[in-house]
C-alpha cells in the first residue's frame, strides 16, 4: 500500500516538474517562429550585406563561386566618387527640406482641423487617402501634373506667371525641388494625423482657463499647446525623416535619379550600383552607409519615445 | 475655441482637402478624357466628353493587367496572413510572459522599423537566388513579411497587454493549454489590433516596389507597381492609359481605406511609415 502511494507521489512530482519545465518553455515557443523568420530573412541579410561590402562581388560570382576580399576598397571607391557625394547632398536636402516644410504645414492643418466644426472629422480622414494608395501611383500622377504639357504648366501659363512651359522633372535646376515638393505632399498626412492625436490629449480646460486669464491665441499656442505637443512632434518628425530618407519609390518613378544625376539620392544610387552596374559589393557598401544613417535616426526615435513616456 | 462660425470653417476645411486631393481627382478624370481634352488649355477641370475607350483598350482588353492585379492581390493577402500568424503569438508572449531577452527583442523590433526595403533587397536577392525563390510570388510574400513583422509586433504588444490576464488563466484552469487559451480566448478579444496590423500589412504588400523590382523579373510574376514602372515604352506617353492603370491600382487600397479608416489611423499613430 505505502509503496504505491510513494510511487504515486513520485510520479506526481515528476509530472509537476515536467509541467513546470514545459510552462517555462512556453513563452519561447510563442516567440520562436518570429525569431527564426527574422533571423533568416532580416538579421542574416544585414550581416551578409556587411560581408559583401568587403568583397568583390559582381554578376559572375554573386550567387556562388569564390569572392575576393578587397578590404575597404569598395568604401574607398565610393568616397572618391563625385556621384556619391552629390547623392549624399541630395539625400540630405531632400530629407531635411521636405520634412521641415511638412512639419509647419501639418501643424497648421492639425491646429485647424482639431477644432470642432461640421465635417472636421471627415476631412481629417480624407487626407489619409494619399497614404493608403501606393507611392508608385502618386509618383506617376505627379509625373503627369509636372510634365511639359501637364496641368501645373498650363495653369501657370494661363495666369501669365510664365510664358514657356517648364520641364519640372526633366530640368536639372528644377528636378530636385520638384521631387521635394511631391515628397512633402506624401508626408503631410502622416505628420498631421500624429499631431492631431497629440492635440486630442490636451484638455480643453487648459485653453479655457488661459483664455479667461486673458491670454491670446498666439500666447496660448506657445505656452500650452506647443510644450505639450513637442514630444509627439519630435517622434513624428524623426519618423518622417526616416520615411523621406529611405524613399526610393517616388524618385525612381518620377526621375530615375535624373536628369543627369540631379535627383540621385543614396537609395537610388545603391539600386543603380547593384542592379544596373552589377557592382554588388559596392552597392552593399552604400547600403551599409544608409543603414548607419537610419540606425542613428532610429536611436533618436527610441530616445524620443522614452522621453515621451517619461513626460506622460 | 469655437469662435469662428461653423459654416465658414467647414467651407475652408473642404477647400483645403479639395486642393490637397486634387492630384487624385485629376488622375481619375484623366483616365476618361480624350487625348485632346487631356491637354486642353486652360485645363479641363470637369471632363466634358467622358469616354471609356481608354479603360476598355488599356485595361479590360489586356489580360496581363488583370494578371498584375491578381499577383498583387496574392502578395498583399499572403503578407497580411503570414504577418498576423507569426506576429500575434510572439506579441502575446512578449506582453504577458516573463522571459529573458524581452526588452532586447522589443528594441530589435523598434530599430527594424527604420530599415529601408532597399537595404534588404540585395542580400535577399542573393539568398533567394540560392534557394530558387526569385521570380516567385512566395518570395515576394516572404520579403514583404520581413518588414511587416517588426511593425506588427510593436503594434500588437500593447493590444495584448491590455487584455486581462485572468481570462486566459481561467481557461487554462479549465484544461486548455496556453496556446489553446490564446487562440480561443485572447485572439478574439484582440480583433481591433489584429485588424490594424492586417490592414497595414495588406497596404504595404500592395504598394511595395523595391522587392518586386529586385526579386522578380518574369512578366508572369509582375505586380501593379512594377507594371506601372514599366508602363511607358521609351518615348511613348499615353497619359490617359497610365491614369487608367493608376486608378485601377489605387482602387483596392482605396476600398480597404474606406472600410478600415479607423485601423489605418490607429496604425499611423503608432509609428507606421511606408517602405
Amino acid at each position: 500500500m505505502w509503496e504505491r502511494t510513494r510511487r504515486g507521489g513520485e510520479r506526481r512530482s515528476v509530472a509537476v516538474r515536467l509541467r513546470r519545465a514545459r510552462s517555462a518553455a512556453v513563452p519561447y515557443l510563442f516567440v520562436a517562429p518570429v525569431l527564426l523568420f527574422l533571423g533568416a530573412l532580416l538579421i542574416y541579410p544585414v550581416v551578409l550585406n556587411i560581408i559583401m561590402s568587403f568583397q568583390d562581388r559582381q554578376l559572375g560570382n554573386l550567387i556562388s563561386g569564390p569572392a575576393k576580399w578587397v578590404g575597404t576598397r569598395n568604401y574607398d571607391a565610393i568616397f572618391h566618387d563625385p556621384v556619391f557625394k552629390s547623392a549624399v547632398v541630395h539625400s540630405v536636402l531632400y530629407t531635411v527640406i521636405s520634412v521641415a516644410i511638412q512639419l509647419v504645414i501639418a501643424l497648421m492643418l492639425a491646429l485647424f482641423y482639431s477644432r470642432h466644426f461640421r465635417g472636421a472629422r471627415l476631412f481629417r480622414s480624407l487626407f489619409l487617402v494619399s497614404y493608403a494608395i501606393p507611392i508608385v501611383v502618386s509618383a506617376q500622377v505627379f509625373k503627369w501634373l509636372l510634365d511639359g504639357r501637364g496641368m501645373v504648366n498650363s495653369v501657370l501659363q494661363s495666369l501669365h506667371l510664365q510664358d514657356q512651359p517648364q520641364y519640372w522633372l526633366a530640368d536639372t535646376r528644377l528636378a530636385l525641388g520638384a521631387v521635394i515638393a511631391v515628397q512633402l505632399w506624401l508626408g503631410i498626412p502622416f505628420t498631421m494625423v500624429n499631431l492631431l492625436a497629440g492635440l486630442s490629449t490636451i484638455p480643453d480646460e487648459l485653453h479655457e482657463a488661459a483664455a479667461i486669464d486673458g491670454a491670446n491665441a498666439w500666447r496660448r499656442f506657445w505656452d500650452i499647446t506647443w510644450p505639450l505637443l513637442r514630444p509627439t512632434a519630435a517622434a513624428a518628425t524623426i519618423l518622417s525623416l526616416i520615411f523621406a530618407f529611405k524613399n526610393f519609390d517616388l524618385i525612381w518613378i518620377a526621375t530615375k535619379g535624373g536628369p543627369g544625376n540631379a535627383t540621385t539620392t543614396l537609395p537610388t544610387l545603391a539600386y543603380q550600383t547593384a542592379f544596373e552596374q552589377f557592382l554588388f559589393g559596392r552597392g552593399a557598401a552604400i547600403l551599409n552607409l544608409i543603414f548607419a544613417a537610419c540606425f542613428v535616426l532610429a536611436l533618436g526615435y527610441i530616445f524620443s519615445l522614452r522621453r515621451e513616456e517619461r513626460v506622460a | 475655441m469655437r469662435r469662428l462660425p461653423v459654416s465658414f470653417s467647414t467651407a475652408v476645411g473642404f477647400l483645403i482637402v479639395a486642393v490637397y486631393l486634387f492630384p487624385i481627382y485629376w488622375m481619375v478624370t484623366g483616365s476618361i478624357k480624350s487625348q485632346d481634352d487631356l491637354f486642353a488649355s486652360p485645363p479641363q477641370l470637369i471632363p466634358i466628353h467622358p469616354q471609356f475607350s481608354t479603360w476598355s483598350q488599356e485595361i479590360l482588353h489586356k489580360p496581363e493587367v488583370l494578371e498584375y492585379i491578381r499577383n498583387t492581390f496574392i502578395v498583399a493577402t499572403g503578407t497580411m496572413v503570414l504577418a498576423l500568424v507569426l506576429a500575434a503569438p510572439a506579441a502575446y508572449a512578449l506582453a504577458n510572459f516573463h522571459m529573458r531577452g524581452k526588452s532586447l527583442i522589443m528594441l530589435f523590433c523598434l530599430s527594424s522599423l527604420m530599415l529601408p526595403a532597399i537595404m534588404l533587397a540585395t542580400p535577399l536577392f542573393v539568398i533567394f537566388s540560392r534557394v530558387h525563390l526569385t521570380n516567385s510570388l512566395l518570395g515576394l510574400i516572404l520579403a514583404d513579411t520581413t518588414l511587416a513583422l517588426p511593425y506588427a509586433i510593436v503594434l500588437l504588444r500593447p493590444t495584448f497587454a491590455s487584455i486581462p490576464k485572468d481570462l486566459a488563466e481561467a481557461a487554462q484552469i479549465d484544461g486548455s493549454s496556453s496556446f489553446g487559451a490564446f487562440v480561443r480566448i485572447v485572439l478574439p478579444l484582440a480583433r481591433p489590433g489584429l485588424a490594424t496590423v492586417g490592414v497595414l500589412s495588406f497596404l504595404w504588400g500592395w504598394g511595395d516596389l523595391v522587392f518586386a523590382l529586385t526579386l522578380t523579373s518574369d512578366e508572369s510574376k509582375r505586380v501593379v507597381t512594377t507594371g506601372l514602372a514599366n508602363f511607358f515604352g521609351a518615348f511613348a506617353t499615353d497619359w490617359a492609359g497610365a491614369m487608367a492603370f493608376c486608378s485601377l491600382a489605387m482602387l483596392p487600397p482605396l476600398l480597404v481605406f474606406v472600410f478600415a479608416q479607423r485601423q489605418v489611423i490607429a496604425g499611423l499613430t503608432t509609428g507606421g511609415t511606408k517602405g
